[in-house]
């Protein structure tokens, strides 16, 4: 009916989260290869990982690194071939050439197009669903109308974040290294890094830049599910199990009684453990043509542009 | 050391284009107004273009049309109607981002060469494979590859390599940047219809380059979010060696003067080095380069201002 899912970077996560609420996960960290215990980074991780998941009955998606280099491509060659057997449910990519790749290696995986890759029109998701990809990503600087016509006008599916702070940008180095010299990745790296200028808050996830608000659709699901979107994804790299797992949950119940047609599905309890969760507060993002760090909406304080007024709007100048 | 390298410069207005011309460049970039990774200020009028193109055939020389914003799906039968009026006028090259448009290019125009724009971000030797097989002619290389990865890419990939000469870095890989954007950003359509999304430096080509603010740790420590001058001075003869086939200048928002002599001074360079290889000495280039960058520091250091200065007063509070 629908699928929830979001990324898992490494096994100790895995281990000690409660899966429930997710029907999917992402295995790995995409942002960087380096990340103690990244899942993506051995197959014998991967292995593991996926006995862990199945037990549960959880599909798993293999996410690859998002920005590999020539230096990388030996290694991310000799992991998919390592994973050929495994009973993978599909394979993440951000990188164009790693789609060439997954298809030179014969590999009958669906591709997954990843948030890094910079999909932005219908007529690239429909090139690459030639190539094996079957589900897109697109870049979060569209709107919600644009997201529409991608889905309605392509023959991949599409994923929608509905939570969790936005990917803003991706780097060739680690941030967090840069200002901890001394220390290694192990000690530094599930640390927290706040960028701060004036008020303005930005997360550093060491090659990756978040947004220090938290994205939250959580007010519009029904809409969206009517709309036809099915496949909707929590973003929680670097956040606590608590986040991951309290999130999780509220969006999978919301999400279940939208399906059965409940349109009065917000409890005051959730949108409170929601905000005790976010204490930088939330945005929606572009998808109502807005700078991304605002939040559109009756909720958490937000401005009022209704959705009608929005949809009046259309594709069209 | 390859003889058929071309020097591209860029062409921000009529006068820049004839400027680059008369200073030696091969090749000038434009961009279609609403289409490239540059305001509107800096980009041409497709008359504009036409004019270019015709003075460029007059010289021998070429025209490269950016329309490499990540413009919206729905702007797809804009950019192909776009692209039947360049062809009618025999307009060769376009620099473009986006996958599908280019495949649709190369279906629909097959005599058009296609140029795969550096925000596209082709950073290893497969991706520059994907593109060769959807019809490419040329790669821009992004400022972060390394002299040995380039030579790589040229050992391996039967495709085009075009190499930055003097040009800016960004704190993320570029086109993978929505920093400013998250901070401001605005929809606005022109009278063609055209969206410049401004704020956004992949859709619209308007960055408030918020990396330049100032950043803190939490702990108060300063944070430089890099964007800096990249100036591939020294690595250039070892591009020449790799067999680059184009040496980029970027630089469409600085005056036609400050460029037209930043133009020169790569045009002399390099011909010397094609000329004498490694027996040129470099370091009697060195000042000159210094006062040229200074001149252009100078120049961007006032651009950055002007545009930071529009998200800080839009978000007084912050966010």
């Amino acid at each position: 009916m629908f699928e929830l899912s979001t990324h898992v970077p490494n096994l100790d996560v895995l281990e000690k989260l409660d899966l429930s609420p997710y029907h999917a996960l992402y295995l790995g960290d995409p942002t960087c290869p380096m990340v103690p215990g990244n899942i993506s980074s051995d197959p014998a991780l991967v292995k593991e990982a996926l006995d862990l998941a199945k037990e549960e009955g959880k599909k798993c998606y293999l996410s690859l690194y998002a920005e590999p280099r020539n230096r990388d491509l030996p290694w991310l060659e000799n992991l998919l071939e390592n994973v050929a057997h495994l009973p993978l449910d599909g394979i993440e990519v951000h990188n164009l050439g790693l789609v060439r790749m997954v298809r030179r290696l014969g590999l009958s995986f669906p591709i997954h197009l990843g948030v890094f890759a910079n999909l932005y029109t219908h007529e690239t998701a429909k090139l690459l669903h030639t190539m094996g990809v079957t589900r897109v990503f697109p870049n979060p600087e569209l709107s919600l109308e644009e997201i529409d016509y991608i889905r309605t006008h392509a023959p991949t599916r599409v994923t929608l974040q509905v939570h969790g702070k936005i990917p803003l940008g991706i780097s060739e180095d680690c941030f967090i290294l840069e200002y901890n010299g001394d220390r290694g990745c192990q000690e530094v790296c599930f640390e927290d890094y706040w960028l701060v200028s004036g008020k303005w808050k930005l997360k550093n996830i060491g090659r990756a830049t978040l947004s220090g608000k938290d994205l939250c659709l959580i007010e519009y699901l029904g809409s969206l599910y009517w709309r036809g979107f099915r496949v909707f994804y929590i973003q929680t790299l670097r956040e606590s199990l608590e986040y991951i797992q309290t999130i999780g949950y509220i969006y999978r119940r919301v999400l279940e009684k939208v399906s059965q047609g409940i349109d009065d599905y917000l409890e005051a309890s959730d949108l409170e453990s929601m905000a005790a969760l976010s204490p930088h507060g939330f945005c929606n993002g572009y998808l109502f043509r807005r700078s991304g760090h605002r939040y559109i909406g009756r909720l958490f304080g937000g401005e009022r542009i209704t959705p009608m007024e929005v949809g009046k709007e259309g594709m069209e100048r | 050391m390859k003889r058929g390298v071309s020097l591209l410069a860029p062409g921000g207005s009529l006068e820049m284009a004839q400027a680059v011309f008369a200073a030696g460049a091969d090749a000038v970039y434009v961009g279609a107004r609403g289409w490239s990774r540059r305001t509107a200020q800096y980009e041409l009028s497709d008359g504009e273009i036409r004019e270019i193109n015709c003075l460029a055939q007059s010289l021998g020389k070429e025209v490269r049309v950016a329309l490499n914003t990540n413009f919206s799906p729905a702007e797809m039968d804009l950019f192909l109607a776009k692209m039947e009026r360049f062809s009618s006028w025999g307009v060769r090259g376009l620099i473009l981002t986006d996958p599908g448009a280019m495949y649709l290019v190369k279906s629909h125009y097959p005599q058009m060469e296609v140029h795969v724009s550096a925000g596209a971000n082709a950073i290893n030797v497969e991706d520059l494979q994907f593109y060769k097989e959807i019809g490419v002619e040329m790669v821009v290389a992004p400022c972060n590859l390394t002299v040995e990865e380039i030579t790589d890419i040229k050992r391996h990939v039967d495709v085009g390599v075009e190499v930055f000469l003097h040009s800016n870095t960004c704190f993320t890989y570029l086109g993978k940047c929505l920093m400013s954007s998250y901070f401001r950003y605005q929809w606005y359509w022109d009278d063609e219809g055209k969206n410049h999304f401004w704020g956004s430096p992949n859709r619209g080509g308007y960055c408030h380059r918020v990396c330049k603010a100032h950043w803190n740790l939490e702990d108060g420590r300063d944070a430089h979010l890099r964007n800096d001058m990249f100036l591939a001075f020294s690595n250039l003869p070892y591009y020449l060696e790799a067999g680059v086939d184009c040496l980029k200048i970027q630089g469409r928002e600085y005056t036609p003067g400050l460029i037209g002599e930043i133009v020169a001074f790569y045009r002399a360079l390099v011909d010397d080095l094609l000329h004498r290889g490694r027996e040129v000495d470099m370091t009697a280039y060195l000042s000159q380069l210094h006062q040229l960058s200074r001149k252009r520091d100078a120049q961007r250091n006032r651009r950055t201002f002007t545009v930071l200065q529009e998200v800080v007063e839009e978000v007084p509070q912050g966010v």
